[in-house]
């Protein structure tokens, strides 16, 4: 009956960030939900539905209203039927409350506006192989920006056409996200910040090439560099991506990436491994070795980086998440490991709305010597509309 | 929630922070646990292997000079759990075997203190009381007792260096995901509590 509804319904997408940890729903492949079929970026009628119907909590809602009609009623203007079925504009807002040092003397807490974005994605046929997606997002002021006279401002973030065709082939040409390894929404990540691949700004002008079978997928992108930094700094190269599915909601993947500028060359290879093994419950992993070669100084450092996260659900709605990560930037005795710990809650407790709380330690470990520890609290609010 | 036993100059806020933390956490899960239903009871013994870290305050004394910095602690953790029943609630003791290295120094601001790093042997302790959220989500706090044997280089003679206590007491948090009816992952964070900080553990466990 689900599926029934959502096939017959017309929504306004909603910008969203991709979660790969909704394999545990059963949902393996970011093209479900996505118009990207990387993940991240607006979501497509059926990912909205979806998120309405069985992720978000429905605590605000009559007991009598049926999950159905709560995702009937989540359009951009709440009937669906006010928006034309080949538009589908999107909003998001996301605001972030840091404390350093938390609970300590010198704490310290921050508000910083992390996102906003608008766009609209112009569905060119009926069933949707054929899209136009733009993006803009708000880029506030940089030191450099202000020395050159530039004012805070919004600039397109994510945009580019999507071919589908023979059923399992996507092409997708414009300005997009890497294509490499889990799609981790944390721009500082040591999944993502060392290998110059964050969501925030790392987007980068190219071709990616997607074939998707039942239960595997590969990608390979090809790109030019961000069209906002000069052109000795853009970095340029390509990266391959494959995923397996091996088993019910068990999916493997490797990942390849090769990019460069005048200064720096970065050579990333990974492996993932994400399992939905319980309704809504997932556990991801990813390991990568890194080579980070400066150009300019003539240095090379090869490390490697870790991570794995458990998401479980407490309610419908309510998750509970834990993320160990570990950097090492240099196969060196003396080079510091840097761990982090992540406790906290993702919690959707309404259509649209996302808060999270975490609770961030950082640790290094040296070869010789000691440190503190540092202490974060970390509220979000997401809003899509 | 303040636990006025354990608050002094030896308990860190991180520690009582954790405390504060992982009782919330058992609140909450019990606030959301769905079904009261019981599950299928049954004895479970749990090998594990685990890499874990915990800090501790290094006391330095030279005279009327004090000053402090830190020691970091890691190293590869042998654990056996009694796992005594699977019902939704259930207590479990456990032995761990630790082993590893320590590094210290380099903080201090006013005397100086750089031992090269130092190997060290241990033994953990705990009683956990667990809650079965799922069948394969287990979730458990407890305290426990932990004992390490760690010898400082100090060419200082006129230096005292004392590096949290041999004998020190544990609350720790752990989750642990049943990967398949064999295999366990676990993750256990918590404090150590007197002149010592968090601690953090990632591990597999092997049920037999």
């Amino acid at each position: 009956m689900k599926t029934a509804v959502y096939l017959f319904l017309i929504f306004v997408s909603l910008q969203a960030w991709s979660y790969p940890e909704f394999i545990g729903y059963g949902y393996s492949s970011c093209v479900t939900c996505h118009y990207n079929g990387q993940g991240s970026g607006p979501l497509n009628d059926y990912g909205r539905a979806l998120w309405s119907a069985e992720i978000a909590s429905r605590s605000f809602y009559a007991a009598t209203k049926t999950d159905e009609q709560i995702a009937e009623g989540s359009g951009f203007f709440g009937d669906p039927n006010n928006t034309p079925w080949w538009l589908r504009p999107h909003i998001k807002y996301r605001n972030l409350m840091n404390q350093t040092s938390f609970r300590a003397a010198n704490s310290q807490s921050k508000t910083y506006l992390m996102q906003v974005d608008w766009g609209a994605t112009l569905l060119l046929n009926e069933d949707g192989t054929h899209v136009v997606s733009y993006t803009a997002g708000y880029f506030p002021l940089k030191v450099e920006d202000s020395e050159k006279g530039r004012m805070s401002r919004f600039l397109g973030k994510e945009y580019y056409y999507r071919a589908g065709f023979a059923e399992n082939h996507w092409l997708y040409l414009g300005l997009m996200d890497i294509v490499f390894g889990i799609r981790n929404i944390d721009h500082t990540s040591y999944a993502r910040q060392p290998q110059r691949i964050t969501l925030k700004n790392d987007q980068t002008i190219g071709a990616v090439y997607h074939f998707i079978e039942t239960n595997w997928e590969a990608s390979i992108h090809s790109f030019v560099g961000n069209p906002y930094v000069d052109e000795d700094a853009k970095m340029k190269g390509n990266s391959f991506k494959a995923e397996y599915e091996f088993a019910e909601k068990q999916r493997g993947g490797f990942s390849y990436l090769i990019q460069k500028n005048k200064t720096q060359k970065i050579d990333a290879v990974g492996l993932e491994y994400r399992y939905g093994f319980e309704k809504g419950a997932s556990l991801m992993t990813e390991f990568g070795l890194i080579t980070d070669e400066s150009i300019t100084l003539l240095s090379t450092k090869k490390g490697s980086w870790f991570l794995i996260e458990a998401w479980v659900p407490l309610a419908r709605g309510y998750n509970f998440r834990t993320l160990v990560e570990r950097y090492n930037n240099d196969f060196n005795p003396n080079a510091d490991d840097l761990w982090k710990w992540d406790v906290g809650m993702m919690m959707f407790p309404a259509p649209r709305l996302e808060v999270r709380l975490d609770l961030l330690q950082k640790r290094t470990l040296k070869n010789t010597g000691g440190s503190d520890d540092s202490w974060t609290f970390q509220g979000q609010v997401h809003v899509s509309l | 929630m303040t636990l006025g036993l354990f608050r002094g100059r030896f308990m860190s806020h991180f520690n009582q922070l954790f405390i504060r933390v992982l009782f919330l956490l058992a609140f909450s899960i019990l606030a959301h646990a769905a079904e009261t239903k019981q599950v299928a009871s049954s004895s479970a013994n749990i090998f594990s292997i685990s890499y874990f870290s915990w800090t501790e305050k290094v006391l330095l004394d030279q005279g009327p000079i004090s000053d402090n910095t830190r020691a970091q602690f890691s190293g590869t953790g042998l654990h056996f759990e009694r796992a005594s029943s699977w019902s939704r609630w259930a207590i479990s003791p456990e032995l761990s075997f630790l082993t590893g290295a320590a590094a210290a120094g380099g903080t201090s601001s006013i005397l100086s203190y750089s031992p090269p790093r130092t190997s060290f042997v241990g033994l953990h302790f705990q009683i956990k009381s667990d809650f079965r959220f799922s069948p394969r989500v287990l979730f458990s706090i407890g305290p426990g007792v932990l004992y390490r044997k760690i010898s400082f280089e100090n060419t200082n003679a006129a230096m005292s260096v004392t590096s949290g206590s041999d004998f020190n007491t544990t609350v720790l948090g752990e989750l642990k995901i049943r990967l398949n009816s064999n295999w366990d992952l676990r993750q256990q964070l918590g404090a150590v509590l007197f002149n010592a900080y968090a601690y953090w553990g990632l591990g597999l466990g092997y049920r037999f």
